[in-house]
C-alpha cells in the first residue's frame, strides 16, 4: 500500500458522519467603502492618491519622482514599456525601479488588492521592485473578503492569484516594523 | 428556598472567615441555608493533576445533598466549575446540574442584592479569577467581542462606599493553577508578582476575587514581598461592616 | 528530569532578564489582535463559523483530499503523499536530486520543522537557506524558533546584531533593526539568486480550485517560488477548505489573530507553475491521522497555527517557546506534542493553569484548555509517574474521601509548627533566586470553619 492509499484507508476507517457545509452568514459594513479602503491602507503604511482617469499619469509621475518606471498596464506601456525579463529576474538593468499595474479589485476592509498573472504579467514583478504602484478603480472596491473570493470564483481561473496589502515588512527583530524585508518597500495605490 | 452550603476544603481549613461570611450572607437573604457537613471537597486537585480516577467517590457525598436542596453554593468558582463541568456532568440531569452555583452568580441570578447591607469604604482591585470568568461566565472576558457585562460588578454594587477598581489585565491569570502553582512555582510566582505588580499601581488597599484559591497564592505573593495590600474573599466584601 | 517545562520555564525566569520583555511583546501582539478583532461586528461568528467549517472538511476529508489533488493535477502540479516525517523529507530530497538543485531557499514551514527537513536535507549535501527574517535569525544561530508566527522573539535586537556581525560580517554594536533588516535584505537576495529550488509551507489547501495558499508579510515565499525552477510546497493534510467562499473566512481570520494585522500583506494563491517550472505539493501526515482518529483530540485538528493561543498565554509569554521543548510552543502545542512522545512531552499538558484564555482567542475554538485537561488524565496513566505527586494526591484523596479521616487530618495540621509550614521543606514557599522569599504558606487558623460550625451550634 502506498502512502496515499495508507493515510486514505486511516481516515476513512474512522472518520464518522459527514458534517454538513456551513452556510456562511456574516453582518458587516457595505458602505463607506473607500473611506474604510483608504483609512486601512493608510494604516498598513500603504500611500494613497485619489485620482481620475486623466490625473493618472501625472499622479504616477509625481511620486516615483522618474526613476526607472515599467508597467504592465497596457494602456501605459507606451510611456513605460516594461523590460523585465523573467529569465533572469535577478539583472538589476532590466529590473523595474518602480513598477505600475492595475489590480482587478480592491477590499475594503483589509486595503488588499487582487493581482493575477493577467495583470502582473511576471508574477515576481510583485515583489522584486523596490517601489510598486497599483492603479485601481474605485467602483471596483468590495467590503470584505467574502465578496472578494466571490469575485475569484467567477473570474476566469487564475494561475497565480495575489492579495497585496502594503509594502513587505517585518517585524521579526524585537517587534519594529521594518519596510521593505524582502520585496517592496513602499507601495502607493492610485484610486480613480 | 433551601440552599445547600458547601465549604471546599481549603477554605474550611485556612479560611473559616469565608465560610462565615458566606453562610451569613446567605441567611441575610432569606434562604434556609443548610451546611452540608458530608462534602469535603469537589476533586479538582487531584482532576487537575491528571489523577481524576483517584475522585472516584468524591460525587458520593454531593449526589445525597443535590436532592435535598433547591441550590447548591459554594463560595469558590472553580469547585464549582469543577462540580459541574467535570465530577457531576456525567450523572446529572442538567436541571440538577444547575442548581450548584457559585455565590455570586447565585445572588446575581437567584437571591438578589436587596436584602444585603455592607459596607467596606476602600479601594479594592478585582482580581477576574479564570473558573468564574471564563468558566461560569461571571462577566466578559477581555477576549471576546460581546457587550460588557459583570455579575460580580453588580453583585458588588450592594457594598456601600466600595471604591471598586477593575485594573488592567484584570482577567489575566494569577498563577495559581493547583498543583501548578507547586510544580511549576517559577512561573507561578512571577505570575502573581506581576499581579500584584498591577494592582500595587492601581493603588489598591484591597485585591478581591470570587476564589480563595488565587487569593492565598497572591497572599503569599503578597506577604513574601512586603506589600501592604490585602487579600478578601468577594463573601468578606459582601458582609463587612465598617 | 531537567529538560522539563518546569525547570526550562525556571531557566527563562530567573536566570536571564528577558521574562517581561518578552511577556510585553507578546502582550502587544494579543493587544493588536483586540484591536482587529473590534473592527470585525461579527468577530464571535466569524470564529464560529470558521470552527464549523474546519470540522465539515475533517468529516469529509478523505474526499477532499482527493478532490484536492485530482484538481491541484489538473492544473499541472504534481502531488506526492508523505506518511511521516522521514518520507517528507526523501520526496523533498528526491525531487531536489531529480532537478539537480543543490541550495534551496525555504520559506516559513512549521511542518518541516516539525519533520525536521533542514538538518536532513543539510546531511545530504544541500544548501538550505531560510528566508524569513525571523527563521533565518534562528537558523543563523542554529536555534529553533520558539514562536511559530514569530520564531525570533525570544532575542533581543543586540544578540540578533552580534549574531549578524558573526556570520555577516555587519558593523558590530549596530542593532539597529532598520539596519540588520536592511542588511538581511541583502545577502537573502544573493541567496535567491543563487539557489536552485523553492520550498514553502501551505498555509491553506483549497479543494475545489486545487490551489495552495501562502501568506507572509515579507514576500520571501514568492521570490522563491516565482524565480526557480523547481517549487515544493510542504502541505500538512489539515489544511484544507473546502473552496472560496471558505477560505475567505480564514484570511479574515489568520492575520487578525496571529499579528492583529487585517490581512498578511501578501496572500499568495498557487494554482499553476510557471512555463518549464516543475511545482510540487506534499501532502504530510506525520501522526495527524493518530490526531484524526482520537474522537476528543480531532478538533485540534482545526489549528490554522496563528499563534494566538501563545501570544495570550500567561504561561508562554512568561517562560519562553524553548520552554516547552517541542517544534510548536504553548497551548497548541502542548496539546499536540503527546502526539509525538508521550513519555518525553508528558510535562507539557501541565505546563499551564486552565485559565481558558487560550480557548477565547483560538479563531477555530479549540477547547484547548479542555484537551490539555484530557491529556493529564491520559498521560498519568500511560507514562510513567512522578511517584512523589502520585503518592501526594493518592493520600490527600483518601483524606478527602472521608469525613473521619479529614477531621483527623485537619486536627493534626493545626499541630504542625508554624516553622515548618513556613519552611522551605513546604513547597508551596518559593525562594528566588536574590535569596528573597516569592511566596509564603498562609498563617493557620486556630479553627476550622467546621469545628467553628459546631461550637456555633452548640452554643446556640
Amino acid at each position: 500500500m502506498d502512502s496515499k492509499e495508507r493515510i486514505l484507508s486511516s481516515l476513512k476507517n474512522v472518520v464518522g458522519e459527514p458534517l454538513p457545509r456551513p452556510e456562511i452568514n456574516l453582518q458587516y459594513k457595505t458602505e463607506a467603502l473607500t473611506e474604510i479602503f483608504i483609512g486601512v491602507a493608510e494604516a498598513s503604511g500603504t500611500e494613497v492618491f485619489l485620482a481620475t482617469g486623466d490625473t493618472v499619469a501625472e499622479t504616477i509621475e509625481t511620486w516615483s519622482k522618474g526613476g526607472n518606471i515599467q508597467s504592465s498596464v497596457p494602456a501605459l506601456q507606451k510611456k513605460y514599456p516594461l523590460v523585465f525579463d523573467e529569465q533572469v529576474p535577478f539583472e538589476k538593468d532590466k529590473m523595474p525601479g518602480i513598477f505600475v499595474t492595475e489590480a482587478s479589485f480592491g477590499v475594503a476592509e483589509n486595503a488588499a488588492l487582487w493581482l493575477t498573472d493577467h495583470e502582473l504579467s511576471s508574477r515576481l514583478l510583485a515583489f522584486i521592485p523596490e517601489r510598486i504602484i497599483v492603479l485601481l478603480k474605485a467602483d471596483t472596491l468590495v467590503p470584505t473578503m467574502h465578496e472578494a473570493y466571490e469575485n475569484i470564483g467567477a473570474e476566469p481561473p487564475f494561475g497565480f492569484g495575489l492579495f497585496m496589502a502594503g509594502a513587505s515588512k517585518t517585524a521579526d527583530i524585537e517587534q519594529t516594523l521594518v519596510k521593505g524585508a524582502q520585496g517592496a518597500k513602499e507601495l502607493a495605490v492610485i484610486l480613480y | 428556598m433551601t440552599v445547600g452550603l458547601f465549604v471546599p476544603c481549603y477554605i474550611d481549613q485556612l479560611y473559616p472567615k469565608v465560610g462565615k461570611d458566606t453562610l451569613e450572607i446567605l441567611e441575610k437573604t432569606g434562604c434556609n441555608v443548610v451546611f452540608l457537613q458530608d462534602p469535603l471537597c469537589c476533586g479538582q486537585p487531584m482532576a487537575n493533576s491528571g489523577y481524576e480516577k483517584m475522585t472516584s467517590g468524591f460525587e458520593k457525598p454531593f449526589l445525597k445533598a443535590l436532592p435535598e436542596v433547591d441550590y447548591l453554593v459554594t463560595p469558590s468558582a472553580s469547585c464549582s466549575y469543577h462540580l459541574s463541568h467535570h465530577l457531576l456532568k456525567p450523572l446529572v440531569s442538567a436541571e440538577e446540574l444547575a442548581k450548584v452555583k457559585e455565590l455570586t452568580e447565585f445572588l446575581h441570578d437567584v437571591a438578589g442584592i436587596d436584602k444585603l447591607k455592607a459596607s467596606f469604604p476602600h479601594k479594592v482591585g478585582l482580581h477576574l479569577s479564570c473558573h468564574g470568568l471564563r468558566g461560569l461566565d461571571l462577566g466578559t472576558p477581555s477576549e471576546l467581542k460581546v457587550p460588557y457585562y459583570s455579575k460580580i460588578e453588580k453583585v458588588l454594587s450592594a457594598v456601600e462606599g466600595l471604591d471598586l477598581v477593575v485594573p488592567p489585565k484584570a482577567d489575566e491569570c494569577c498563577g495559581f493553577g493547583g498543583s501548578f502553582a507547586v510544580f511549576e512555582s517559577a512561573v507561578s510566582v512571577k505570575m502573581g508578582s506581576d499581579k500584584m505588580c498591577g494592582m500595587a499601581e492601581a493603588e489598591v488597599e484591597y485585591v478581591a476575587a470570587t476564589d480563595m484559591s488565587c487569593l492565598m497564592h497572591l497572599e503569599g505573593v503578597f506577604r513574601a514581598g512586603d506589600s501592604p495590600m490585602r487579600v478578601m474573599h468577594i463573601a468578606e466584601l459582601l458582609n463587612s461592616e465598617e | 528530569m531537567k529538560g522539563t517545562h518546569a525547570n526550562l520555564s525556571k531557566d527563562f525566569i530567573t536566570g536571564s532578564d528577558k521574562t517581561d520583555w518578552h511577556n510585553n511583546a507578546l502582550w502587544f501582539l494579543r493587544a493588536k489582535r483586540d484591536i482587529q478583532r473590534d473592527t470585525i461586528e461579527d468577530w464571535e461568528k466569524l470564529r464560529s463559523t470558521a470552527a464549523a467549517i474546519k470540522d465539515h472538511t475533517l468529516s469529509r476529508l478523505p474526499e477532499y483530499l482527493q478532490t484536492f489533488e485530482e484538481n491541484a493535477v489538473k492544473n499541472g502540479m504534481q502531488v506526492h503523499w508523505a506518511w511521516d516525517d522521514k518520507e517528507l523529507r526523501e520526496i523533498t530530497a528526491k525531487i531536489l536530486k531529480d532537478n539537480n538543485a543543490r541550495s534551496v531557499v525555504k520559506s516559513k514551514s512549521m511542518l518541516t520543522e516539525e519533520c525536521g527537513l533542514n538538518p536532513y536535507l543539510e546531511q545530504e549535501g544541500f544548501e538550505v537557506v531560510d528566508t524569513d527574517l525571523g527563521e533565518r535569525i534562528v537558523q543563523l544561530r542554529k536555534e529553533h524558533p520558539s514562536h511559530i508566527v514569530v520564531p525570533a522573539i525570544h532575542l533581543k535586537k543586540e544578540e540578533v546584531s552580534d549574531t549578524f556581525h558573526e556570520k555577516m560580517n555587519t558593523e558590530k554594536g549596530n542593532a539597529s533593526p532598520d539596519y540588520l533588516a536592511s542588511v538581511a535584505r541583502e545577502a537573502l537576495r544573493k541567496d535567491f539568486m543563487k539557489a536552485d529550488a523553492a520550498i514553502t509551507g501551505v498555509n491553506f489547501g483549497v479543494a475545489e480550485a486545487g490551489a495552495v495558499v501562502v501568506c507572509t508579510n515579507e514576500g520571501n515565499a514568492d521570490m522563491g517560488v516565482h524565480s526557480k525552477k523547481t517549487v515544493i510546497h510542504c502541505m500538512g493534510m489539515e489544511k484544507l477548505v473546502p473552496g472560496y467562499d471558505e477560505l475567505a473566512v480564514f484570511t479574515r481570520l489568520l492575520a487578525r489573530s496571529a499579528t492583529g494585522q487585517p490581512v498578511t500583506v501578501f496572500t499568495s494563491h498557487y494554482r499553476k507553475p510557471r512555463p518549464e517550472t516543475t511545482e510540487h505539493i506534499i501532502i504530510v501526515n506525520n501522526k495527524r491521522t493518530d490526531i484524526f482518529a482520537d474522537p476528543e483530540f480531532r478538533q485540534a485538528m482545526r489549528c490554522i497555527r496563528c499563534g494566538a493561543c501563545m501570544n495570550t498565554c500567561p504561561v508562554y509569554r512568561r517562560s519562553g517557546g524553548h520552554s516547552y521543548h517541542h517544534t510548536v510552543p504553548g497551548p497548541i502545542g502542548s496539546v499536540l506534542a503527546p502526539f509525538y512522545g508521550k513519555e518525553k512531552n508528558k510535562d507539557l499538558p501541565f505546563a499551564s493553569t486552565l485559565c481558558g484564555s487560550c480557548n477565547n482567542v483560538c479563531p477555530v475554538k479549540i477547547d484547548l484548555a479542555g484537551l490539555l485537561y484530557r491529556w493529564r488524565q491520559k498521560l498519568t496513566d500511560e507514562t510513567s509517574s512522578d511517584m512523589s505527586k502520585k503518592i501526594g494526591m493518592e493520600v490527600g484523596s483518601k483524606i478527602l474521601k472521608s469525613r473521619k479521616k479529614y477531621d483527623l487530618a485537619g486536627s493534626v495540621f493545626r499541630w504542625v509548627p508554624k516553622g515548618l509550614l513556613q519552611s522551605g521543606l513546604n513547597p508551596w514557599n518559593v525562594h528566588l533566586p536574590d535569596g528573597r522569599k516569592g511566596r509564603v504558606f498562609p498563617e493557620v487558623p486556630k479553627e476550622s470553619f467546621r469545628q467553628w460550625y459546631k461550637k456555633n451550634q452548640e452554643d446556640s
